[in-house]
């Protein structure tokens, strides 16, 4: 019992670390990858939205535009995968860091 | 926009523009030898006068001014240039030198006509195919 | 509803190849309109046809070009772009006065522009099918 609460403390330490780690941004003029994938996630985002739009548009008469509703849509699908797959590869390479940490 | 809806109503009314030309190409045929209609005197023949109409459903975007409209039949007028004279005492309709006049259709004009008329619509037609076609590649995008 | 969508630019874009067949397909789209209007108005007194003025990179060998010039007047560009450039009207010097209704659509030519047409607005939207289908395969990492 007595030995938990040193481990808390200790984790609590690593935890004030990491926080500390998050505010100090190197800024060496490039974008952080947090800002990167930021973007990325805004701009799917935007993009399913609009093509969501142009598809209901077209389905409800107000628009006649064929080519550009698929493209708009298959735009929108292509983003959003590219966002799952570098979603699965971050959560891939956390856990590899996570493994080698322990 | 100008779009496949809107190719499709275009080429609807020409379609609808050349119906009508057959249509009075018809009448015109079947009366080639009417010598006498309620109006008096023999029958005239009947042409249709087409003109260009601005796409409705394009609201502010005039469709003329890009080149695209619609046809439309203004309207049907009547052939004013002479019928055949031709001399037949007998007939009930002959005027008082014994001459009878006939209608001022001639059936070779009216057959090249037709068959214009025929070639116009059949083109009509395969622009609507074609524009079927496009259609259906454009939505075998991201398939 | 406006073309250009992203409130702030993307990050990476890996459409900038689709643009110019979106562009083309636009033009072929509204290329077929004028054309079809042509052929309707066959006997409409007076009507001289109408076509869209070239557009330079219009070739495919263009087309297929990755990095495409898109600063000079006149190049292929947005939608956008081409409804401003409506000065793009040109009607065909007639070679003869043709019927007796003062109408110059010659159905053979128009019909012949039609089909020119509709075959390139097909093979246009097939690249850009496999264009998307290729981007699809590297987004799905690899994976189809």
């Amino acid at each position: 019992m007595s030995g938990i609460a040193p481990i808390s403390t200790q984790l609590a330490h690593v935890d004030g670390a990491l926080d500390g780690a998050k505010t100090e941004k190197v800024h060496d003029g490039l974008p952080t990858f947090g800002e990167v994938m930021g973007g990325v996630v805004a701009s799917a985002n935007e993009r399913s939205k609009f093509a969501g739009d142009m598809a209901e548009a077209f389905a409800a008469g107000a628009r006649d535009d064929i080519h550009g509703t698929m493209i708009a849509l298959s735009k929108a699908d292509v983003e959003l995968r590219f966002v799952g797959a570098v979603r699965n590869k971050v959560i891939d390479a956390f856990y590899e860091l996570w493994r080698m940490q322990l | 926009m100008l779009g496949v809806f809107s190719a499709l109503e275009v080429a609807a009314s020409g379609l609808s523009a050349q119906r009508v030309r057959m249509n009075t190409i018809a009448s015109n045929l079947a009366n080639v030898r009417t010598t006498r209609t309620p109006e008096g005197g023999p029958y005239k023949r009947l042409d249709p006068v087409f003109e260009a109409v601005d796409i409705e459903r394009l609201r502010g975007t005039p469709s003329l001014s890009q080149g695209v409209s619609l046809v439309q039949v203004q309207r049907v007028v009547e052939d004013n240039r002479p019928g055949t004279l031709v001399y037949e005492p007998g007939h009930p309709d002959a005027n008082a030198q014994g001459y009878v006049e006939y209608p001022n259709v001639h059936a070779v004009e009216e057959m090249v006509n037709m068959i214009t008329a025929s070639r116009a619509y059949e083109a009509g037609i395969t622009s609507i195919e074609s524009v079927k076609q496009m259609a259906r590649s454009a939505i075998e995008i991201g398939r | 509803m406006a073309r250009t969508v992203l409130l702030r630019p993307a990050v990476i874009n890996f459409f900038a190849d689709l643009q110019p067949l979106h562009s083309a397909l636009d033009y072929h789209l509204e290329r077929h309109n004028v054309l079809t209007s042509n052929v309707a108005h066959v006997d409409t007194p007076g009507y001289r046809p109408n076509d869209l003025a070239r557009v330079d990179p219009k070739d495919f060998a263009a087309v297929l070009q990755v990095t495409m010039e898109r600063t000079a007047p006149g190049h292929l560009g947005s939608a956008s772009e081409l409804s401003g450039n409506r000065a793009g009207r040109v009607f065909e010097d007639p070679a003869a006065g043709a019927g007796n209704d003062g109408n110059f659509v010659s159905l053979d030519r128009e019909s012949a522009k039609l089909a020119a047409n509709h075959l390139r607005y097909d093979v246009v939207s097939a690249l850009a099918a496999s264009e998307i289908k290729g981007l699809m395969y590297a987004a799905n990492d690899g994976k189809g």
